[in-house]
């Protein structure tokens, strides 16, 4: 560009640019309730917990990566200015793949800048909006980006990483009661993939089951594969509120 | 680290780093609607990778990126879901 602010890191991304938009977090959801794998008719569907955040902005969930847990958003929803979403947070799933649902706290990145700082860098881009205010507390930078959606290594620096980003997928299997016998019925399994931060500072994708039938008579239909990789992204956590 | 860009909160704390950051930058965040669009971001850096982040729990659409004009471009496809997406050129 013929004008304004580019920074790029040592390996020739762009890390800054005036004429894009910083995030800052502009608050933690709050936590309404937990619920477990629960059954729906003959079937069971995996648990989530309810969270809520008002805003008017679209924004992007940030969530916890604690060792050892899947985490994801399941759905979202928003009425009335509130976000209403259903979050995953598992582990120790059980024979049919359901994690346990546990809490986890979630937070809200926006564009939304608000009134400048009082002091500081600010920059704005070409139309004179302000795109960057590096006063303001809770600017977040990707310290790893994953922008093919394949397992990354924590970048050593970060305290308390928190993941933006979800697969958008979920895979549908079939499977017979008896192995072979078409006659024993099928079962359908839907499973998901969820961000799972391992003990050896890796990050990546890790599926849950969200969805299982009860029993279906006939031959059983063609699995399908939607999944492939979804881009992420890690940010510091430990300033978040 | 010895060199770069680095910025410290007024207690003394690094808030950005940019030899430790990945990249990329942010254009916007924007919601797709179920018919699908195109987003232009004019003034947006040319020449990078693009990404987008889903993040909502909807399901996907499709995309792709083009830079008619010089102009940044990403166009999705129809979803029966809307979906709220960041997106990225790195």
């Amino acid at each position: 560009m013929t004008h304004g602010f580019e920074f790029y890191n040592p390996a020739g991304d762009l890390v800054i640019h005036s004429n894009s938009k910083s995030t800052q977090c502009i608050g933690r959801t709050t936590f309404v309730s937990t619920t477990q794998p629960y059954a729906v008719g003959t079937g069971r569907r995996s648990g989530y917990s309810t969270h809520t955040f008002a805003t008017n902005s679209p924004v992007l969930w940030a969530i916890e990566l604690p060792v050892g847990y899947r985490v994801g958003i399941v759905r979202s929803g928003y009425s009335g200015g509130v976000y209403t979403l259903e979050v995953y947070c598992g582990a120790n799933p059980d024979a049919n793949g359901f994690d346990t649902q546990y809490p986890v706290h979630v937070w809200a990145f926006s564009t939304d800048l608000g009134a400048p700082s009082s002091y500081g860098l600010q920059m704005f881009a070409a139309n004179g909006q302000m795109t960057h205010d590096f006063a303001k507390p809770n600017i977040s930078f990707p310290l790893n980006s994953s922008y093919s959606g394949n397992p990354v290594t924590l970048n050593s620096a970060v305290a308390n990483p928190v993941v933006i980003g979800n697969s958008p997928y979920y895979d549908v299997s079939y499977t017979y009661r008896l192995p072979g016998e078409s006659t024993s019925g099928y079962v359908k399994k839907d499973t998901k993939n969820f961000l799972l931060r391992s003990s050896n500072g890796n990050v990546g994708y890790s599926s849950g089951t969200i969805f299982r039938s009860g029993t279906n008579k006939g031959g059983k239909p063609p699995d399908s594969a939607f999944t492939s990789p979804s881009p992420f992204i890690i940010v510091e956590g430990s300033l978040l509120p | 680290m010895g060199y770069g860009l680095q910025i410290f909160t007024p207690t003394g704390q690094l808030a950005f780093d940019a030899s430790m950051c990945s990249g990329g930058v942010c254009v916007g965040l924007v919601s797709i609607p179920t018919g699908g669009g195109t987003f232009l971001f004019p003034g947006a850096p040319t020449g990078r990778t693009p990404f987008v982040i889903f993040n909502d729990g909807s399901l996907r659409t499709t995309w792709s990126y083009s830079e008619p004009n010089g102009v940044p471009s990403f166009t999705f496809s129809s979803t029966p879901e809307g979906s709220s997406v960041g997106i990225y050129l790195k």
